[in-house]
């Protein structure tokens, strides 16, 4: 249909709508409580709520100990200029641990053989743009360098957290977020995958990761 | 005239049977889990309060809140379609699905596309589907229909899945929710890395950025978006507030009022296809806005209904909804908000009865997080069903027939003895569920005791003596 008929249907309805309290003014911006507290005490207790594993620096060992733990020598990442410790790709590859290829083929027929490329994947590497005290997140965006398939589809997510970008909460962080359409994808991560569809048994890594572990960085 | 009878029909075949037991079990957990995340330190009942102002606003200003989203889903670089009815979606949607032959479309959870059938509709087309939320995989292994919004198979059990799982996936037999977990996590796999095309629901689409955001906690939301070459989100043109911040409210009460947690695992912000540079995410992006009927709820007096930002809350806390389950209601959306909703987007008649399929208890308007009165909109739909079909024509003409039997001791003496004689053929049950002629009305909703098997006036003339 026409954009013009939809919108015009859709305006006619509005005319006759009897919803409460018209004209429904927008309630404005939220005040921010913007009092100084110490963010990241709060951070890690969420987070860990949720059955995350929390890490003080010291990214490259943390990595290294996962790899070791799930028997695997692959991982998928993000660009070095991406992640917030200096020199840790080059480190890993010293080691003798190999990056799989994120970025897909110029030639569309290529994304799916590329992809399947992934299907053993169990260690992903990022970092978070955001952080929540509150609900315990980890904010991971798209853009060059940062791919998106790296968080969501090995078994385990590692993230690097600089404590500087902890915000008190997704809707604190929203109201002072400059253009979020910018980026195709901004991903709001708030534990391991979990589902409760059978009997509401709580199961881990479904379909995402099954453990995310935080690297918090100062 | 439609079938006044279907809901209550439904619900007696229903009850009895081990799965309102699951899921009145089941909803009792999901309260339980709710009142948890209440308790902490968000100020809940003043972001409800923002949350319903936000919802009341975009709706009062509908068209041009989803003008200003089309543009910027065409600013970043998407495609925008608009679909009167569901026969319209689907066609806009097998467009761009159909542009390969036999493709292999993943899907996660969207209540629309149910409501538009889509599924049959592509698979009609040649085309493989798969559902990738873990409820709606199991829901469409078993060929049945979700039960809840949020908890699709709340009617099964795991011996249930179990046995499925076995005999379609060719597993050995497990109940065990991990294991069977992993299976699911195999097999769906495979299809996450290969579709060609993703589709998805819409929590909800954002004016200003021209976002769309899905709420998952499995992480089938993101794979979808993120994996193959094209994403379609399927959004009914309700589902819109005006700005990333208002979105983050929306969120953060939904998560909460869902399923008890702060925020759902994973909180899915797409804003249009993949940008130069970005290693990975789809090419195209395309988003079908649906009306519906849509149009038509929101031009009666039940428009607030449209304010529902689908938690399902007011379906584990309904006391009706508990004891018969979301498939008495034969309708995509059950519960509290399908009886209202239900009746303004089907054809009305045919879920006419569902507004009477509660005790206005009012327990549903108490948990709303958008505070929507349920109660008064399900009156204002059974006047709706009264007016365009009349379920209570029965009710003058019978009182008339009572006024002038009662009038007539002769003739109330042969009709009650009747009633006893019918009463002694149907043996033990105590009572009638269907009576005949003017008085089936009252049977429609109700069940109507049977006399007893001694009238007073004669029970009276053997005992007057005290004997």
């Amino acid at each position: 249909m026409e954009r013009s008929r939809f919108l015009g249907t859709v305006e006619e309805a509005v005319g006759a709508a009897t919803l409460p309290g018209l004209p429904a003014p927008h309630p404005g911006r939220a005040v921010p409580d913007l009092a100084e507290v110490d963010l990241t005490p709060h951070f890690i207790e969420a987070f860990e709520l949720l059955d995350g594993v929390v890490h003080w620096g010291a990214a490259l060992e943390v990595i290294t100990g996962i790899m070791t733990e799930r028997g695997t020598e692959e991982f998928l990442s993000w660009d070095q200029e991406h992640l917030p410790a200096d020199g840790l790709l080059s480190a890993l590859a010293e080691r003798g641990y190999r990056r799989i290829s994120t970025t897909l083929p110029a030639d569309p027929e290529g994304r799916v053989p590329h992809q399947m490329g992934y299907m053993d994947a169990r260690v992903g590497i990022s970092a978070a743009v955001a952080a929540f005290a509150e609900s315990g997140s980890v904010v991971v965006t798209s853009g060059p360098g940062r791919s998106r398939l790296a968080s969501v589809i090995p078994a385990v997510h590692v993230v690097l957290v600089p404590t500087d970008r902890i915000f008190r909460s997704l809707s604190h962080w929203a109201a002072q977020v400059e253009s979020p359409g910018r980026l195709a994808n901004l991903m709001v991560i708030s534990g391991p995958s979990r589902t409760g569809d059978i009997e509401l048994t709580l199961t881990r890594g479904v379909h995402g990761p099954g453990e995310i572990h935080a690297v918090l960085l100062q | 005239m439609g079938q006044p009878v279907t809901f209550r029909r439904r619900a007696v075949g229903e009850m009895g049977t081990p799965k309102p037991a699951a899921v009145g079990r089941a909803a009792r957990r999901f309260m339980g889990k709710r009142q948890w995340a209440i308790d902490d330190f968000t100020p809940m009942e003043e972001t409800r309060d923002r949350a319903r102002m936000i919802r009341l606003h975009t709706l009062a200003n509908l068209h041009r809140y989803l003008g200003q989203f089309a543009d910027s889903v065409e600013r970043n670089g998407g495609t925008v379609l608009w679909a009167a009815d569901a026969a319209e979606a689907n066609r806009l949607i097998s467009e761009v699905v159909g542009r390969k032959e036999g493709s292999l479309v993943i899907k996660s959870k969207s209540m629309v596309t149910e409501e538009l059938d889509l599924n049959a509709h592509l698979q009609g087309d040649g085309h493989t589907v798969v559902e990738t939320d873990l409820g709606e995989f199991i829901v469409q292994l078993a060929e049945d229909h979700p039960s809840h919004i949020i908890a699709p198979v709340m009617h099964l059990t795991r011996q249930d899945i179990g046995a499925l799982f076995h005999e379609r996936l060719e597993i050995p037999y497990t109940d065990d929710p991990e294991e069977l977990n992993a299976v699911a996590r195999r097999h769906l796999r495979r299809f996450f890395l290969s579709a060609d095309v993703g589709i998805s629901g819409v929590n909800t689409g954002i004016a200003e950025t021209g976002s769309i955001i899905t709420v998952t906690n499995e992480g089938n939301g993101w794979l979808t978006t993120a994996a193959p070459r094209t994403h379609i989100a399927v959004m009914g043109m309700e589902r819109l507030v005006p700005t990333f911040e208002d979105a983050a409210t929306i969120v953060e009460v939904l998560a909460r009022s869902a399923t008890g947690q702060r925020l759902s695992v994973y909180t899915n912000v797409v804003s249009g296809p993949r940008r130069p540079g970005d290693p990975d995410g789809p090419d195209e992006f395309v988003v079908v806005i649906v009306d519906n009927g849509r149009s038509r709820v929101l031009s009666t007096d039940a428009s607030e209904i449209l304010a529902c930002i689908r938690c399902g809350a007011c379906l584990n806390v309904c006391p009706v909804f508990r004891e018969v389950g979301g498939h008495a209601y034969g309708q995509v959306y059950p519960g509290p908000v399908g009886s209202v909703l239900a009746p303004g987007l089907a054809d009305f008649t045919e879920a006419a009865d569902l507004p009477f399929a509660s005790s206005l208890c009012g327990a549903c308007r108490e948990v709303c997080p958008v505070r929507i009165d349920i109660p008064k909109l399900l009156v204002h739909q059974r006047v709706r069903a009264i007016r365009e079909n009349d379920p209570f024509r029965w009710l003058g003409p019978g009182l008339k027939l009572y006024g002038q039997a009662a009038k007539r001791p002769r003739v109330w003496k042969s009709l009650l003895a009747a009633g006893r004689v019918a009463g002694r053929m149907k043996g033990r049950d105590e009572w009638f569920h269907r009576l005949p002629f003017h008085a089936k009305g009252w049977t429609q909703s109700r069940d109507f005791p049977a006399p007893a098997r001694q009238s007073f006036r004669q029970w009276w003339k053997e005992n007057r003596d005290g004997t």
